[in-house]
């Protein structure tokens, strides 16, 4: 590999790393947010992970799988402050968002109540859940992601809802037995 | 849920960075990675140190004093040697010449090199330095490219893909060519890294499991795994010696002036201890968990007259004495039933292959050389 490269490939890279930028940002800051559960935090790990991705840019040869790649990359970020955080005893604190998460009209606290047990789940199950229920990935892209078992991934989906179930009052269930 | 989980964000639209944050943000951990290094950002940028792919038909140095073998055009693709299943690094009196597994060997950087893991494109390379202490570099395209200060030991995963290190600011990295850098935060000051397993890609369950120990052996050993927390993959330790795939784990848990004792520790399967024994020194772990090497639980002298292999009941199975000389405890499994390590006998170094069955075998050398000069610095084993 050359240690200079030529510009035209450089400007190559950039046009297609920055037409990946336009396409998936959003979506990607949303799966952050969810993974991380602050605004904050999750532009952190986004941008993080962004430039890694740039960085392994021509390595990743696949353009069907950059998401999946990304992905993997957020995941590890996030762990990788959780466990930072764990260290030294702190925890995250949400910061005032410039956005207002959308309500339903006949939502009566339910999604608060959700949102608030996803954010207290450990970063692993919180991982699975996102990918597998906001990402809708199946439970081998969930495991191929994570690196886990299906095994361990139909445990983790289970004891979420379950903990969900336990810690969300039952008038405000969703769907009343949908997840399981 | 999914639909909650959508609501949540549904009025989240926003793309916060452009091209030039994100390459910025790159920039600064390029930066990082060369800043770990105390005054190292100088070195790595001044020094371009060539390093080429040798032609591994080329026989061994024969005696510990030849130089090493003249570098190829770096543009020629390696050919196929002979694979000795091995990996080691020659030492002499030019560059440390690193022979993988497969044969084909890269000339480092520079004479000092002990160990040495192959991380795609680049090679992470060990070195002890001057204060006592020791360098990871990363060697790419014929240059130094990054320098780590480090804390030894590193520690280097089975397949020899994956490099653990501590910095001297007392940061657990792991580094994989395909995972790239990957920070575990600062641990213990006094810890030291005893073994690694896992594929490197700490995002992954079974990627990365550091093994870390006290050189005071007053505290128990630890482990960093993925859910975070430490745990105690061996009650009781004193030292960790080797761990494998499956959570096979090998310490030593009590020694005294007139020897040690210890034993294979099975921690996936309910925390059993598979054997212990006060008759040998438990080390390195084969590639299928049937069998460990073991030598002398008594050490003196420049190191023990034997090693041997144990098999899972703790009994010895085989062993190769060495008259008049001693083992060099680097030792490595070169495939299921062979472990090998290099030997001082008569003046001479050589590599011994012991098999299960009792028969060894003379794989590398012999040399002539001094005691205190190991050419065959074994560093990791069987990849399969």
């Amino acid at each position: 590999m050359p240690l200079h490269r030529p510009s035209s490939e450089t400007e190559r890279r950039d046009e297609e790393f920055t037409a990946y930028l336009h396409a998936r940002q959003p979506s990607l800051m949303r799966t952050a947010y969810l993974l991380t559960g602050d605004r904050h935090t999750a532009e952190g790990v986004l941008q993080t992970s962004l430039a890694k991705l740039y960085l392994a840019w021509d390595k990743v040869r696949d353009r069907d799988s950059v998401d999946a790649y990304l992905r993997r990359i957020m995941v590890n970020e996030n762990n990788s402050l959780w466990r930072r955080a764990w260290k030294r005893r702190e925890h995250a604190t949400e910061v005032v968002p410039e956005w207002t998460p959308h309500h339903d009209e006949y939502d009566e606290g339910r999604n608060d109540a959700l949102w608030d047990v996803v954010r207290s789940l450990p970063p692993k199950a919180r991982a699975v859940v996102v990918l597998r229920y906001y990402e809708e990935l199946s439970e081998a892209e969930t495991a191929d992601t994570l690196g886990i078992s299906l095994g361990t991934v139909k445990s983790q989906c289970s004891r979420a809802i379950g903990t969900l179930r336990q810690r969300v009052p039952a008038d405000l269930h969703p769907g009343r037995g949908q997840d399981s | 849920m999914g639909d909650e989980l959508e609501r949540r964000v549904r009025n989240l639209h926003e793309a916060p960075f452009d091209l030039d944050s994100v390459k910025g943000t790159a920039m600064k951990i390029r930066t990082k990675r060369r800043a770990a290094v105390a005054g190292g950002l100088l070195a790595a940028a001044a020094v371009v140190v060539p390093i080429a792919v040798i032609d591994p038909a080329q026989t061994p140095s024969q005696t510990a004093t030849d130089p090493v073998v003249d570098p190829v055009d770096p543009e020629d693709p390696p050919a196929a040697g002979p694979a000795l299943g091995f990996t080691y690094i020659e030492m002499g009196s030019g560059n440390a010449v690193l022979h993988l597994d497969d044969g084909s060997r890269i000339e480092l950087p520079g004479p000092d090199y002990t160990g040495a893991a192959v991380l795609g494109d680049q090679v992470a390379a060990f070195r002890s330095t001057e204060d006592g202490q020791g360098a990871v570099d990363l060697v790419e395209d014929q240059a130094v490219t990054t320098t780590y200060e480090v804390r030894p030991p590193v520690a280097i995963a089975p397949d020899g893909r994956t490099i653990a290190l501590i910095t001297d600011d007392d940061e657990l990295l792991v580094l994989n060519g395909e995972a790239g850098e990957q920070s575990f935060g600062a641990v213990d000051p006094d810890a030291v890294l005893a073994a690694f397993i896992g594929n490197g890609d700490c995002s992954l369950e079974t990627g990365c499991h550091p093994f870390l120990e006290y050189g005071d052996l007053e505290r128990e050993p630890f482990e960093v795994n993925y859910e975070g927390p430490d745990t105690r993959p061996v009650p009781g330790a004193l030292r960790l010696n080797d761990a494998a795939d499956g959570f096979l784990v090998t310490a030593q848990v009590s020694s005294s002036d007139i020897g040690s004792c210890g034993g294979l520790y099975d921690r996936e399967g309910g925390g059993a201890v598979v054997f212990e024994t006060c008759d040998s020194q438990v080390l390195d772990i084969s590639p299928t968990g049937d069998f460990v090497a073991g030598t002398d639980p008594y050490g003196d002298g420049l190191g023990p007259t034997y090693f041997s292999i144990l098999d899972r009941t703790g009994d010895e199975v085989a062993r190769y004495e060495v008259e008049r000389g001693f083992v060099y405890v680097d030792l490595a499994w070169s495939d299921d039933t062979h472990v090998v390590a290099s030997v001082y006998q008569d003046a001479q170094w050589r590599v011994v292959s012991l098999g299960v069955d009792g028969a060894s075998e003379v794989v590398l050398g012999p040399v002539d050389g001094t005691e205190m000069l190991n050419p065959f610095q074994v560093t990791g084993g069987y990849t399969g």
